[in-house]
């Protein structure tokens, strides 16, 4: 049961690695303080959750509207307000990203109400038994469109061109900007991608996970907890966070009870602050 | 005559805090019971957020652990003492929450702060069920026979917080709080011991955002633990501060009056309007808005701004009468 367990923790970390590498890049790289970074996961359920009841498309078709409609919500949100602020304190980026996510988690009320919805899909209750353990076809699916994802995204910023400008924006923004770099435009896209990630992030939680407007609040703290554990600018890191976090859950969630699995992140959360703010993978790539 | 000058307005405003039970109606008196208690929570607050300049999101802690010591204590011990006791636990609770936080700057610090906070609500929510009833909530004894008396008691409490804060804030300790604000590494070289004045300041906090829970359980009559630990009662008091203006003595009163009187009217004036869902939720994306509106054009909020705008313009008017005499 044990080993089951950890398998279990691994599949629904890879979901947290996905939500915590969006934030790797908008925190970690850009070092934009976005405390609406769950809120815009939430966007990603909901856009899933409307596609599949309305027009009945499967939510890992509607992954790629996922990604560009929170690509685009992204870089709006970034040109418009915190473009304004991205030189200020850490203080403003935080409230002014908390009033985004007020507002995002309240539209989300208005239109929604406050139900908690989930989504019916037919493989969703199949399992896969390999030598005893039991694997869920739909956690498998998005382990590895997860995993996908997470070496796109990897691959994009260590070995593209754009990819290069937002490292070298995060090292040192002038030096990038004399080097010819558009340092507003970089900016604004690395934003959105981190946006866009979140939100298929919240696709692929959402066929395990229910989507209400108050999920948003959970998963910000979440995608913090995983970026600090695996160490500020590293998105490898993050996604090592993310796995580490969700074998502690389920761990914790299995042999002490559901509660406790939250008690123990945030307590995992306060002694990483304390002991290794660096994280585990901190400051070495990205 | 300066100093006689800066009393006109609070005395003002008391007067009229003073008449108004004897012409409001119960409804009216209720919503100034939670701008009073919210404003002295965030006075409270502005001591931390404000004056020392970090960012604390938890202050749902002290609220939450002030509000359940008096639910817990009052029908044994008594009104009055329970209240002392949520004075005491809650400063108590926060030495050993600031040692840890204080470790932290920046965003480290205001994640901290949520952390312990919603490591709270989930303790009181589960672990502590025995103790807190947990999500059934608990019954908590009234401080006052009559309900309208809830509102001298959140006036008294707002005037305390604001007595406290207003003398901590213009004596040595706040200018050593603001130092901190503006740069903590310079104000350290000058040898203010800035663990310990930060320190300081979050216990004083504490102490009174413990209280104004307190009040907050007696005036609701049942709790639970999502009532007082949640994240939305810290951001209420951090966003009404903003509002009204961080470190400055009247601002979270500014906020508090404006936030309460706004999100009223809206939901009264959106009850019938069937298209925007729940008028609830229209009211709380405006506060959003509302926030982010202030960041990006008025950081120093209200009373941060006018001040600003009052200073520039008598600077403009002594400036322009000195060169007219000396030219």
């Amino acid at each position: 049961m044990f080993l089951q367990t950890i398998i279990n923790g691994l599949l629904l970390g890879a979901l947290y690695a996905i939500v915590g590498m969006g934030l790797s890049i908008v925190f970690g790289t850009m070092r934009i303080v976005n405390f609406a970074h769950g809120q815009f996961v939430m966007v990603g359920m909901y856009i899933t959750y409307t596609l599949f009841t309305v027009f009945g498309l499967d939510p890992y078709v509607s992954a790629i509207a996922s990604f560009i409609l929170c690509f685009l919500l992204g870089m709006a949100v970034y040109r418009l307000a915190i473009h304004r602020i991205v030189r200020q304190s850490d203080m403003n980026h935080i409230l002014l990203t908390a009033g985004v996510g007020l507002m995002l988690t309240n539209l989300a009320q208005m239109v929604y109400n406050t139900n908690q919805l989930t989504i019916n899909l037919s493989y969703s209750h199949h399992d896969l038994v390999i030598g005893g353990l039991r694997i869920n076809i739909a956690y498998l699916i998005s382990f590895v469109i997860a995993s996908v994802v997470a070496a796109l995204l990897f691959w994009f910023i260590m070995k593209t061109e754009t990819g290069r400008a937002i490292r070298a924006i995060s090292q040192n923004d002038a030096a990038a900007a004399l080097s010819g770099i558009h340092v507003t435009r970089t900016t604004m896209l690395a934003f959105g991608l981190g946006i866009a990630v979140a939100g298929v992030a919240g696709t692929l939680l959402l066929p395990i996970h229910y989507v209400d407007p108050s999920v948003g609040d959970a998963f910000s703290l979440l995608a913090f907890i995983i970026v600090v554990l695996g160490g500020m600018g590293s998105i490898l890191g993050s996604a090592v966070g993310g796995l580490l976090i969700g074998v502690i859950a389920q761990l914790a969630s299995y042999y002490l009870g559901q509660s406790y699995s939250d008690v123990l992140t945030y307590i995992v959360f306060l002694l990483v602050l304390l002991f290794k703010p660096s994280g585990l993978l901190g400051r070495s790539r990205v | 005559m300066n100093r006689i000058r800066s009393w006109i307005l609070p005395v003002l405003a008391l007067i009229v805090f003073a008449v108004i039970p004897f012409t409001a109606s119960f409804y009216y008196q209720q919503i100034f019971f939670y701008i009073f208690l919210f404003a002295g929570v965030g006075f409270a607050w502005n001591l931390v957020g404000g004056y020392a300049g970090q960012l604390s999101l938890g202050h749902a802690a002290f609220f939450g652990i002030g509000a359940y010591t008096y639910a817990l204590l009052a029908q044994h011990i008594g009104v009055w003492p329970a209240l002392l006791a949520a004075a005491v636990l809650s400063t108590v609770s926060a030495a050993p929450i600031g040692l840890i936080c204080f470790r932290l700057r920046g965003p480290y610090f205001a994640l901290a702060t949520i952390a312990v906070a919603q490591l709270l609500l989930v303790l009181a929510t589960n672990q502590f069920k025995d103790l807190t009833q947990g999500a059934a909530g608990l019954l908590v004894q009234g401080m006052v026979s009559d309900p309208s008396l809830y509102y001298w008691v959140a006036l008294g409490f707002m005037i305390l917080a604001f007595a406290i804060t207003a003398l901590l804030a213009t004596s040595k300790t706040g200018y050593y709080l603001m130092a901190i604000r503006e740069d903590e590494d310079t104000a350290q070289t000058v040898t203010i011991n800035t663990p310990l004045y930060k320190l300081y300041a979050l216990l004083v906090s504490a102490l009174l955002t413990g209280v104004g829970g307190a009040i907050f359980a007696a005036n609701l009559g049942t709790i639970q633990p999502n009532d007082v630990f949640s994240g939305a009662i810290s951001n209420q008091v951090v966003f009404l501060s903003i509002l009204g203006g961080t470190g400055t003595l009247f601002g979270p009163l500014v906020g508090a009056v404006i936030l309460e009187f706004a999100s009223d009217w809206l939901k009264n004036a959106l009850t019938g309007v069937a298209w925007l869902g729940d008028p609830n939720a229209f009211a709380f994306f405006l506060y959003g808005l509302l926030i982010v509106l202030v960041v990006m054009f008025m950081p120093a909020g209200i009373v941060g701004t006018l001040t600003k705008w009052w200073k520039g313009r008598v600077a403009r008017v002594q400036s322009q009468r000195t060169t007219a005499a000396g030219v």
